[in-house]
């Protein structure tokens, strides 16, 4: 296997979390938002496993925790595309911009 | 077989739930919802008892520390599932006049609670992350619950874009709070925090944990999702999701800053104070200019948020300190749940609950909700003899102990603020008579008895306050030692 | 009277009108309505026997007897009791309330015999008197805040009683908003005793006074005082009490005369010693009362309202029980407090059957000549006038003339004080004489009303004839001999006292007021009954003092648009802080906060992205402080 820095893996997790965000705060798409939060969490994932094998402590906890993290993406994917169906029912429209009745 | 015995009541939660998923199916016709009803109560119930309130627990743990089970966990146990029976009380009139598919609600409620309780007993931060999100994921399905009306679509894919966006930012700090300290174990990120000090990875993680958790609680400038998302939801999911999240969420926070992060604490508590100071500010002077009630409710919410963060940030006090937190999440628990439920009173039309105007005369309406939700105002307010009274004094107290003056100065200047808006709906209610049509009173029996029994509550512990404080305390003293 | 008896006998004092209260309100409505009022009257019945059987079985004891009923916080060295303090004041206290109570629930059953809100009447006014012996009982300042609180969320739901008429809700408005500030003060005060003390009860603090610096102390008592001034509706917070007067009568008399407006001369008598000790607080309070006596006085010279007289009068009386706490004679206060309680209260009452009988007229200008048409509710308001006008030996002339002496007594310049208070009872004297006058004497003036006019049943004079007694006979038989009655030797050991009694020098000043008040009184019968000088040329003299008394010395205009005008501008030119405590400037303030929260609302954009970037921002301002804090380390 090779030997990568755990350096790198971080600089890559980061790159990854910092593009997620961005998008989020960039994108107006439901969806595309619904995917760059996807790219944050996996840069989480990565610090996790990357952080993990490092550490390689008797119980690899990292690695556990990007399991449940995995299953709890899942059911927030799932819930979320959801959520952003019934919207389109009712008003047809991903664009969050387009969607403010309640402010103030 | 004794790890198990360690999440019972958590285990009756889970199969409430299951079984009220079968019972929908199982049961036709018109007594289908109340049954429905009464198996979450029962259910509720046995949790209740299955949680054993008033034995006092030695501290354990179960489940290679995963779980951890003491007064801290019993504490917030017997809140969610409180809290959870009265949102399943104020819920089924509701679901039925707008034809909401309550098993689903209810069920979804139920798994909400689980997580919630998951959060108290969490000794790991994996069983924390799970229980925030097994607690959060199921409140975004809840407040779209109400598909074919379009604020509630927003409030749920607001809350649910924003609250996936903050979980993002908190796994984060999760990962490299672990990196760095080698442990996912609360005990064992301590321990590594111990020996690492404060280094620049330890403070962008710190940050990163603490504007999650922020979010989860409503703490300014983290809040906005608040008003919308709670506006917006059906207002039985609102009276739930106004509370347990939010006591849950400062679960967590106590959790992790009073074992985890105990060596940090000074950094957490003068940033808190300022979060805190600007939370409670925020929220009263926008719930002023609120037409709505549900949104200044909401606003206002926001404004607890802040008192209860004061009592966090206070921790240098001493236990009393987390006493008093624990202590308003629970009176909070009771009288917002309360307030909310209170709006179900009257039909409004879509999610969106009573204008301040439509309850005006509404004292001669319907004259015991009004006054039930007087008394709950009252103790919003907090005004003796009632128990939001004595949960202020209880985060006040120990705020002036920490040397934290200013921040008790803009607390109590605060609470005279927040007296404005919250009788001004008093005024309303008793004073003024009706303009124009006013919306008509809707059927209910069961949102009447939860407001009746979190208002008698809020009454009964104000004036017999030692029973709860007391076991706020012993509930505080695990964390913090 | 061993302990056990005195603890359930304690216990029944407060607990049966809450009993009352509760069972009123849960069956009044449907199953009870017009057997509410006899429920309430007889528990108020048995909680008047039961403070008497507290005072008889105490007669002898010279300490507080502590009842202690449970523990309502216990962690730490935070410890407050809920429990009683029996002592001399506090009975004395229960009695007054008790009775006087007792005797308006009766009334009340006649006078608010055809309202269609009677059960809900007869469920607050319980609640109310229940309120108000926790504040008389309590044994620490923070249940006798649940009192004060309790009596101010009860007048505002009386007062508001008729709420579908806009003037009382109005009334009751303002009533909630001035005495919120009041209770504001109090609050401060109570927080500043625990962080001072470490303790809230009695017993405690005052051990312990003289660890508290002069400074503070002085701070911790004008905050109670402002308190006091919010509940007994002296300067700078009085202009709720007369508006308050919208209520039903009956409340006017137990509320606005005989009960919550003591509360503060009872709380300030009761921290008597805190004041001691607080350097200037007992001249602010000795000052506060004396121009509040003479501005309400003078008002009330002018008013045609027959409750209007009575309540600016009501203010003008507190300012005398303020007087004798401040200067140093709280037994003269409380002993003003009983009788003033009795032949108010008979006033109030009085003003209530010429009300009911005229069909609810209440301008005075439309009666006269009712003598003969109200024979007992005639010949008790003449009682109690001269009671309140002081005139020996009715029982206002004992309590008062021992205020006002006990300034003179007290020298070095306090004698300016008993010139204004002996000036101020000739004015007394003369608008009770001239509301007398106008009711009851002359002519009628509207033909219509007189021709209607009946006297009351029976339900209603009864309290009458019976407070009338008390009204004559209080002064004597509690206080009399002069500075040794039997109010000063039960009251005695709670305070000590000054100076030996000089007979004949009270004799002289005693001589003085009796003097000024008949003086008083014959100046309105002549104005009045001979129109000599005519009432009508004296107002056109003098148009300028008439106008500015009609207009109440414009303060309440005064309140409500300068001090609040500048208010506004002062929010408009810097941050406000907690300046003036005043009328109408509570509105301002939050329509200030309000403005403050308009423009916040437009941060909540609705837009998901906005929101986003807000987190983001906060998120960098956390890191930030983090990183801030930590360099400071």
């Amino acid at each position: 296997m090779l030997s990568v820095p755990l350096g790198w893996f971080i600089a890559v997790s980061s790159a990854l979390f910092f593009i997620g965000a961005a998008g989020v705060l960039v994108r107006r798409n439901a969806v595309v938002i619904l995917m760059c939060v996807e790219l944050m969490l996996n840069a989480a994932n990565l610090a996790l496993v990357a952080f993990s094998r490092r550490l390689s402590d008797a119980t690899p906890r990292g690695s556990v925790f990007v399991i449940f993290t995995f299953v709890i993406a899942a059911a927030e994917v799932a819930v979320g595309l959801a959520i952003v169906l019934a919207a389109y029912r009712n008003q047809p429209t991903v664009e969050v911009d387009e969607i403010h009745e309640l402010k103030g | 077989m004794n790890d198990l015995l360690a999440i019972l009541p958590e285990l009756a939660v889970t199969l409430t739930a299951a079984v009220v998923l079968v019972v929908d199916l199982a049961v036709k016709g018109p007594g289908r919802l109340r049954a429905l009803s009464l198996v979450a109560l029962a259910g509720l119930l046995v949790a209740g008892i299955a949680a054993r309130p008033g034995v006092i627990v030695t501290p354990y743990t179960a489940f290679n520390g995963f779980v951890v089970v003491d007064e801290f966990t019993q504490f917030f146990r017997v809140l969610f599932i409180v809290l959870a029976f009265i949102a399943v009380l104020a819920a089924e009139e509701y679901s039925a006049r707008r034809q909401l598919p309550y098993a689903e609600l209810i069920a979804t409620l139920l798994f909400s609670t689980l997580g919630a309780m998951t959060i108290a007993l969490s000794g790991d931060l994996i069983t924390l992350f799970v229980g925030l999100e097994l607690m959060t994921i199921p409140v975004y399905v809840l407040a779209g619950m109400q598909r074919r009306n379009p604020f509630s679509n927003e409030a749920a894919l607001k809350y649910f874009l924003l609250g996936a966006f903050s979980t993002a930012i908190l796994l984060y700090g999760f990962a490299w709070l672990y990196g760095l300290t080698g442990s996912t174990e609360l005990r064992g990120i301590a321990a590594g925090l111990a020996s690492t000090g404060l280094t620049g990875p330890v403070l962008v993680a710190l940050a990163l944990v603490t504007v999650g958790l922020s979010f989860k609680a409503a703490v300014v400038p983290f809040h906005q999702w608040t008003p919308d998302a709670y506006d917006g939801a059906p207002t039985p999911v609102t009276a739930f999701m106004s509370v347990a999240p939010k006591a849950a969420a400062f679960a967590a926070i106590l959790r992790l800053v009073g074992v985890a992060l105990q060596p940090l604490q000074i950094d957490w508590t003068v940033a808190f104070a300022v979060l805190a100071a600007l939370t409670m500010t925020l929220g009263n002077v926008v719930a002023l200019a609120q037409p709505s009630v549900k949104r200044m409710l909401a606003y206002s919410s926001i404004a607890h948020t802040g008192y209860i963060a004061a009592g966090v940030a206070a921790a240098q006090a001493g236990p009393q300190a987390w006493a008093g937190v624990l202590f308003y999440a629970f009176a909070y628990g009771l009288m917002n749940i309360g307030a909310f439920a209170a709006l179900m009173v009257l039909d409004t039309e879509g999610t969106r609950g009573a204008a301040l105007d439509d309850l005006r005369g509404l004292a001669r309406r319907a004259p015991w909700p009004a006054l039930a939700f007087t008394v709950l105002l009252i103790s919003l307010t907090g005004l003796p003899p009632t128990v939001g009274f004595w949960a202020k004094v209880f985060v006040f107290l120990p705020a002036l102990d920490a040397g934290l003056g200013w921040l008790a100065v803009i607390m109590a200047l605060n609470a005279a603020l927040a007296a404005y808006y919250y009788l001004r709906v008093v005024v309303y209610m008793y004073m003024l008579d009706p303009e124009g049509a006013v919306p008509d009173l809707a059927p209910a029996r069961l949102v009447g008895a939860a407001v009746g029994l979190t208002a008698i509550a809020s009454i009964v512990l104000g004036i017999w306050t030692d029973p709860l404080y007391s076991w706020a305390v012993s509930a505080a003293a695990p964390i913090l030692r | 009277m061993d302990d056990t008896t005195l603890r359930v006998l304690a216990t029944i004092v407060p607990l049966a009108p809450l009993a009352a209260f509760a069972i009123n309100v849960f069956f009044g409505r449907w199953r009870l309505q017009h057997l509410t009022g006899l429920i309430a009257s007889a528990a108020l019945a048995i909680s008047a026997l039961a403070a008497t059987g507290i005072l008889l079985g105490t007669l002898g004891r010279h300490d507080a007897a502590i009842v202690m009923l449970y523990r309502w916080i216990g962690v730490g060295t935070f410890q407050i009791d809920v429990s009683f303090q029996i002592d001399q004041l506090s009975t004395l206290m229960m009695l007054v309330v008790t009775w006087i109570s007792f005797l308006i629930h009766v009334y009340s059953m006649g006078y608010m015999h055809d309202d269609h809100g009677y059960w809900r009447f007869f469920s607050w006014l319980p609640l109310f008197v229940f309120f108000m012996l926790v504040l008389v009982m309590a044994d620490n300042y923070l249940l006798m805040f649940v009192g004060w609180e309790g009596v101010g969320l009860c007048s505002y739901l009386l007062i508001g009683f008729w709420f579908e008429k806009p003037a009382p809700q109005a009334a009751a408005n303002k009533a909630f908003w001035m005495n919120r500030i009041g209770d504001w003060g109090f609050m401060v005060g109570v927080i500043l005793i625990f962080l001072t003390f470490g303790s809230l009860a009695f017993r405690d603090v005052f051990a312990k006074v003289g660890i508290a610096q002069s400074e503070l102390l002085t701070a911790i008592c004008l905050f109670l005082f402002l308190g006091a001034t919010g509940k007994s509706a002296q300067i700078p917070l009085y202009t709720w009490l007369p508006d308050a007067m919208e209520g039903p009568t009956p409340v006017s008399a137990l509320i606005h005369a005989a009960t919550m407006v003591t509360a503060g001369v009872y709380m300030t008598a009761r921290s008597t010693p805190l004041f001691a000790e607080a350097g200037p607080a007992l001249l602010v309070v000795a000052v506060i009362g004396t121009a509040t006596a003479v501005l309400a006085a003078t008002i009330a010279l002018v008013q045609t309202d027959i409750k209007r007289v009575m309540a600016y009068s009501t203010v003008s009386q507190l300012g005398y029980m303020f007087l004798g706490v401040g200067v140093g004679a709280p037994i003269a206060a409380m002993f003003h407090l009983a009788t003033h309680a009795f032949f108010k209260a008979l006033l109030f009452l009085g003003s209530g059957s010429v009300i009911h009988a005229l069909g609810g007229q209440q301008d005075m200008r439309h009666m006269g000549g009712l003598k003969p048409k109200l024979p007992i509710t005639y010949w008790t308001m003449l009682i109690g006038g001269l009671a309140l006008a002081a005139i020996p030996p009715l029982a206002g002339f004992w309590s008062k003339d021992e205020i006002v002496n006990s300034a003179f007594f007290r020298g070095q310049g306090y004698e300016w004080f008993w010139a204004i208070g002996v000036t101020t009872g000739a004015l007394t004297a003369f608008y009770t004489m001239r509301m007398l006058w106008l009711t009851f004497h002359g002519a009628p003036r509207d033909r219509h009303l007189y021709e209607h006019a009946h006297e009351s049943p029976r339900v209603m004079t009864t309290p009458l004839i019976a407070l009338a007694v008390g009204a004559a006979l209080a002064g004597l038989v509690l206080g009399w001999p002069p500075d040794a009655g039997w109010v000063h030797q039960y009251l005695g050991p709670l305070f000590e006292r000054a100076e030996a009694i000089d007979y004949s020098r009270i004799a002289v000043l005693a001589t003085i007021s009796a003097v000024a008040g008949v003086l008083g009184l014959g100046l309105a019968w002549l104005t009045y009954a001979r129109r000599r000088p005519d009432p009508e040329r004296v107002a056109r003299t003098f148009a300028p003092l008439y106008t500015l008394l009609v207009n109440k010395w414009y303060l309440d205009a005064f309140y409500d648009h300068n001090v609040a005008g500048a208010f506004r501008w002062l929010f408009g030119a810097s941050w406000a802080f907690d300046l003036a405590f005043i009328d109408g400037f509570v509105n301002k303030l939050a329509a200030g906060f309000q403005i403050g929260g308009r423009n916040l609302r437009r941060l909540q954009t609705g837009i998901v992205g906005n929101y986003a970037l807000t987190i983001v921002l906060g998120l960098l301002f956390v890191g930030a402080a983090y990183a801030y804090l930590r360099l400071r380390q």
